[in-house]
């Protein structure tokens, strides 16, 4: 799954005044699920839009394998793209919308009809047939949306927020639906989605936009994990910054000095040294909440819970030490009504990341 | 029981403001239907002394029912050009980025924008030059002037009232520009080309001004007809044309309904 299948280059696009992509180059590997992730407006669906050949870039290259597709109109990409409302043909009846682009292509009849029967199988669609898509539930619409594109076997899939018009609990049971169908054809897809946990569950590689740029590109873990970026951090998930200024520099550890308390964490590898400013994230699950002070760990925050939260799946705490606030989650929700008052946080070395370092010789701000 | 007394005003206001309608619908038609049967009407008498079907039978032994073919031919023939003009420059409206959009618009306006008269008077000493003045083709001519306009617009809302995404679908599934306008948009548009083939119809079938300054005098149509007959004081034919006018009106206008869904009409003016 190295082997780049889709590959973006410095691409750029803007309508009118806006830039709506900037400067995007992106490496989708063969096979792979492929998200963009990103909030409103940050040029996913623009993004997806130039694979597939909706718009064309103001600058850049698109490759779909060794093809660079720039001047191939849309009708001949071989991307096959599920749009966010579905986009199918009222006036034709389920098997008519999935016989759509087979019958385009010129495949004799049988042989279409048997194609789509055996893709409205493998998408548990059978017996509907002669429905006109109004008479489907809206998980049907979007099985057979995503039929209509399967069905043509194509090289490249995209998905633009096929989720979103689903509710929450049949949200959830798609998107696997969804992945087991992805990882049984290997086809090389590329989502769209502004729902983080979605692009987290379903990903073998998330792309996070912002501004029309892609800011952090890796595994689900490393996007949430290692985020190396303040917006990526946020938007991913909930999360604690700290700013610090770094007191002591080893090869095994990194001593930050933390608001006058001294926080202890692993170098990851960067080159830093002590009197850089550092901007640090950690996760709430990476924080252990306890009444009693515990012994041996490597850092110890003291301070006073200030409102808990039970989420059924774990407790959200906000622990105020000092004058900052810090969120931790405990997994063990039979501690909602016996921690409150002082409590004790660790934090192990491990799980704090670097965002962010400055360096005190330079005076411009630096990432 | 209580009687509240701003219910019974507002219930009187209500019964008052019915029967207006009704009169206002219903007043003038009774009189054509009383005027088409009356043989022998005199002032003051309030009704007519003499009633019975001689006109009527007048009338459709007459060449009204010549003026009534002509007059469906036309609109027939006004339509299909109509359609044929304003399908693909309606589509293209709605979906391109067409130079000048404002332009043409406007070009499609301009007749409407000034008064009828003198936009049709100009428009017969134009047509008369090239010998089209008291012919068919003259009066399609003319009548096209005014149905185009109305064809346009309603043709672009109806393309416009297509979600783009479902053409993209369709490209993105292999299908060419034409194949998608052929398999998509123009299936999709059909209640939408109906609808506006029906008004163009009745228009044509309706239009008096250009069709008397352009067709006359070998050019007759129903409402010049009409116009002929109660020009010499027949006002009894005079009516039975104007009753007879309004049947395919009317018919057409119940298919018309059936058709016309209100996502059409709220997509005047988002052009
Ligand atoms: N056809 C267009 N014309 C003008 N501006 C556009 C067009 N399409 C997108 N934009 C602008 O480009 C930017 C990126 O839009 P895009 O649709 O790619 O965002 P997105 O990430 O898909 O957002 P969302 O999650 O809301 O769908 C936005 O500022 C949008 O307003
Ligand atoms: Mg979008």
């Amino acid at each position: 799954m190295s082997e780049p299948h889709v590959r973006l280059v410095n691409i750029t696009k803007r309508f009118g005044n806006t830039v709506a992509v900037d400067n995007v180059t992106l490496d989708v590997a063969r096979g792979s699920f492929t998200t963009l992730l990103g909030p409103s407006g940050c040029g996913k669906t623009t993004t997806l839009r130039m694979i597939a050949g909706f718009h064309d870039p103001d600058a850049g290259d698109i490759f779909i394998g060794e093809r660079r597709v720039n001047e191939v109109p849309s009708h001949r990409r071989n991307t096959a793209m599920v749009f966010q409302e579905y986009a199918l043909f009222p006036h034709m009846s389920v098997f008519e919308n999935v016989a759509y682009g087979l019958t385009i292509r010129g495949l004799p009849k049988p042989q279409v009809a048997q194609k789509v029967r055996a893709t409205l199988k493998f998408l548990a669609l059978e017996g509907l047939d002669d429905r006109s898509p109004h008479q489907l539930s809206g998980g049907q619409q979007q099985r057979v949306a995503l039929a209509r594109a399967l069905v043509m076997e194509p090289e490249v899939l995209l998905l633009d927020e096929p989720l979103s018009n689903l509710d929450a609990k049949l949200r959830v049971s798609v998107r696997t639906e969804m992945t087991q169908i992805q990882r049984s054809l290997k086809l090389t897809t590329i989502y769209v989605t502004h729902d983080q946990e979605e692009a987290l569950a379903m990903s073998d590689a998330i792309a996070v936009m912002h501004q029309g740029r892609v800011v952090r590109f890796g595994t689900p873990w490393e996007v949430y994990y290692r985020p190396r970026d303040r917006f990526v951090a946020d938007f991913v998930g909930l999360v604690n910054f700290v700013e610090g200024r770094l007191v002591e520099v080893s090869p095994q550890v990194l001593v930050a000095d933390v608001a006058g308390r001294s926080l202890r964490f692993a170098p990851e590898g960067l080159a830093l040294r002590p009197g850089d400013g550092v901007l640090l994230s950690i996760r709430p699950e990476c924080i252990g909440i306890s009444l009693a002070a515990p012994t041996g760990a490597a850092n110890v925050l003291h301070g006073q819970v200030a409102v808990s939260q039970f989420l059924g799946r774990l407790v959200r705490y906000w622990v105020a030490v000092d004058a900052s606030t810090w969120v931790v989650d405990e997994p063990d929700p039979s501690t909602y009504s016996l921690l409150s008052g002082e409590v004790y946080l660790t934090i192990e070395p491990g799980k704090v990341h670097v965002i962010a370092a400055e360096n005190k010789d330079k005076d411009e701000g630096g990432r | 029981m209580k009687v509240n007394p701003g219910a019974m005003g507002r219930a009187t206001v209500k019964i008052a403001f019915l029967a207006l309608v009704l009169f206002v619908i219903f007043g003038p038609l009774s009189s054509l239907a009383i005027w088409s049967v009356a043989e022998k009407w005199y002032w003051p008498y309030a009704l007519p002394q003499q009633v019975g079907l001689f006109y009527w039978g007048r009338v459709l032994g007459s060449d009204l029912m010549r003026s009534l073919q002509l007059g469906f031919f036309i609109a027939t023939a006004v339509t299909m050009l109509t359609l044929l003009c304003t399908v693909p420059v309606g589509y293209a409206l709605a979906r391109f980025d067409v130079l000048f959009k404002s332009v043409i618009m406007m070009l499609f306006l301009l007749p409407q924008a000034f008064p009828q008269l003198p936009v049709f008077a100009n428009a017969a000493v134009l047509l008369y030059k090239f010998d089209l003045g008291a012919t068919i083709p003259g009066v399609v001519l003319i009548h096209m002037v005014g149905s185009l306009v109305y064809a346009v617009w309603i043709m672009t809302a109806v393309f416009k009232s297509i979600p783009v995404e479902m053409e993209e679908a369709a490209i993105n599934l292999g299908a060419s520009r034409i194949k998608t306008f052929l398999t998509i948009a123009l299936p999709l548009a059909v209640p939408g080309i109906v609808a506006s083939s029906l008004l163009v119809f009745l228009y044509s079938l309706d239009e008096f001004t250009g069709t008397l300054l352009i067709g006359a005098p070998f050019v007759v149509t129903l409402p010049v007809f009409m116009y002929n007959a109660s020009m010499g004081y027949e006002l009894q034919v005079a009516s039975i044309t104007a009753l007879l006018l309004m049947i395919p009106g009317m018919v057409l206008l119940v298919l018309l309904e059936r058709y016309l869904k209100a996502e059409y009409l709220s997509m005047f003016g988002r052009i």
